[in-house]
């Protein structure tokens, strides 16, 4: 089986665009050419993460990632590209929420998705909010307790 | 929809109330919060924390430090959290029960109960969890996610995996917020505890600023 054969079969994975059901998604272009996209979550597998699923194929298959986008099928946002041919792709999703007792405040809550690639030991992610709002953040990975458990390495 | 709730984990009010339900109709100086308080608690003497003293008690309030605990919901509603008070960096003392040190705490010691519930039913594992400290800006919102507090120390920690307060807020403080431990294994809701006390550093009342949970999950 090919490369493509396999992401789908064996992992579930998207390897057209038809196959991804949403407006806004991640993409990556795999070391051989191949194209995974995102797909949606699924409650019936051990790993419901689609993004999950990529990291063990990779690991397993010996595939990189070369690299890394967020598109907007409609075309109302502006694309996010990651470098190409970063040490490591990531990609995570994030809630907030406000605990608080003023009166306009309180319950404020916002969600996020994240977008990033590491160069060197610096991780750095593009958080772009539910309300259309990005946000740039960077990371030393030797800084943290344990390295992201969503970081795809190359 | 992901749903992030505040509850108060034990003790009065009942065991598992999400805080931001409890309210007396009719409220209308904001919505629910955590209240530090001295001996008297909110409506007794004295209801003030002398400055550089921690609260013996914790109630959830409104914004005018009104407990909004009490009747109608019946006795068991008292809005009484579980106060959990700073003694030195590794020792607390937990509803006047004398000093205990944090490695020992149990998790229901909590003063709040943060429950995260992804949307969909999809098991997920959860990193970078941090209760936040924050400045209020009433035209902007949210102000400054990462600003200190000032005028008034936050201490934090997250009960069986911490054995020193982080101070989250006031002087001293190198950042704003109290982060918890991952969770590698991959579930369907995820609980975080956190043991709050708080000190003022000037004479006043402390409304101005909120806790700020961040979760990120896949």
């Amino acid at each position: 089986m090919n490369t493509k054969d396999v992401a789908r079969d064996s992992y579930h994975l998207a390897t057209r665009l038809e196959e991804c059901p949403f407006n806004n998604f991640w993409v990556v272009l795999l070391d051989d050419g191949t194209e995974i996209y995102q797909s949606e979550d699924r409650t019936d597998l051990q790993e419901c993460s689609p993004w999950m699923r990529l990291k063990k194929f990779c690991v397993e298959q010996g595939r990189k990632i070369m690299h890394m986008a967020y598109a907007f099928r409609d075309g109302k946002g502006a694309q996010i590209n990651c470098v190409p041919n970063a040490g490591g792709y990531f990609f995570s999703k994030r809630v907030r929420k406000l605990m608080s007792a003023h009166p306009s405040l309180s319950g404020y809550t916002d969600e996020a998705v994240g977008i990033g690639y590491l160069r060197g030991n610096i991780l750095t992610v593009t958080w772009l909010r539910n309300d259309g709002v990005c946000e740039e953040e960077h990371r030393d990975i030797t800084k943290l307790e344990n390295e992201p458990f969503n970081l795809i390495r190359s | 929809m992901n749903t992030l709730t505040f509850i108060a984990p034990s003790g009065a009010p009942a065991s598992g109330t999400i805080i931001e339900q409890l309210t007396i109709p009719g409220n209308t100086s904001g919505a629910n919060f955590l209240g530090f308080f001295g001996t008297g608690g909110p409506e007794g003497t004295p209801f003030a924390v002398i400055i550089d003293r921690y609260q013996d008690k914790t109630f959830i309030t409104n914004m005018s430090g009104t407990n909004l605990g009490r009747a109608p919901w019946g006795l068991r509603a008292s809005g009484q959290l579980i106060n959990n008070k700073y003694l030195t960096s590794n020792t607390v003392n937990i509803d006047g029960g004398g000093s205990v040190a944090l490695s020992t705490v149990p998790i229901n010691s909590g003063t709040l109960l943060i429950r995260f519930v992804p949307s969909g039913s999809i098991s997920v594992r959860t990193q970078n969890a941090a209760l936040r400290a924050v400045i209020l800006n009433s035209t902007s919102g949210v102000d400054n996610v990462t600003s200190i507090v000032t005028g008034l120390k936050v201490q934090g920690f997250e009960p069986v995996n911490d054995s020193s307060w982080t101070l989250m807020a006031g002087a001293g403080a190198i950042d704003n917020q109290l982060q918890f431990n991952d969770h590698n294994t991959s579930d369907t809701r995820h609980d975080f505890f956190a043991c709050l006390s708080a000190s003022p550093e000037a004479v006043g009342q402390r409304n101005n600023f909120g806790f700020f949970m961040i979760i990120e999950f896949l």
